[in-house]
């Protein structure tokens, strides 16, 4: 049987609507984008085919990790970067204005089908301090 | 006089991004009583005001500005 670590967990979940990203296209929007999402985030989904897809899974995963943590007062849209690993899988990096990482404890699961993104997050409490 | 401009471009705002009529947007208006206001579209109005005024938010001011009358107590400290 699979049994978690012993710990304090936390879970956030999220979905949001794909068709108001497509509207909010990235051109005419930057400033927004330029607020909510990391360089590196940016870059990611502007190569795919549909970015308003990913930027929209990317949003639902940030206010998903901003519900696990619980104290929206402390983290800022650009602290919370979404990544993918080689195989694709995506994971989640707090990290402070430098961009230095200040903490990995999160799991993420990312769905989406053509009406909606969803993400889920599980947060294993005690090792993030804001530093920056 | 300022202030009553500052109003108006706040009312503006805040009818463009959420949709809605701005006679809806009276000393009243909060995320609460407006259900287009939810966290994407709140944001989005983070984003026109700091470029409509020229600063930006604050973590916490963010997490504040969910009202009208909040916005401009904001708007009117900067």
């Amino acid at each position: 049987m699979l049994k978690m670590k012993r710990g304090k967990y936390s879970v956030g979940v999220d979905i949001e609507e794909i068709e108001r990203f497509r509207k909010l296209d990235f051109k005419s929007n930057k400033q927004f984008y330029k607020r909510i999402f990391t360089g590196a985030e940016i870059d990611y989904c502007l190569k795919k085919p549909k970015p308003h897809q990913h930027f929209c899974a990317r949003f639902a995963a940030k206010e998903a990790i901003i519900k696990a943590v619980n104290k929206i007062d402390i983290l800022d849209f650009k602290q919370i970067q979404i990544l993918n690993e080689k195989d694709g899988a995506p994971h989640i990096e707090l990290i402070n204005y430098d961009g230095k990482l200040l903490s990995r404890d999160f799991k993420l699961s990312l769905s989406h089908n053509n009406i909606n993104a969803v993400a889920f997050v599980i947060y294993e409490d005690g090792n993030f301090r804001r530093k920056g | 006089m300022k202030m009553e401009i500052s109003e108006e471009r706040v009312k503006n705002i805040l009818s463009q991004e959420l949709q809605v009529d701005i006679e809806k947007i009276n000393e009243n208006a909060s995320q609460e009583s407006i259900s287009e206001w939810d966290s994407l579209n709140h944001l989005k109005i983070i984003s026109e005001l700091e470029k409509e005024f020229g600063f930006k938010f604050t973590i916490r001011e963010i997490t504040e500005a969910i009202s009208f009358s909040n916005i401009i107590n904001i708007v009117k400290s900067k």
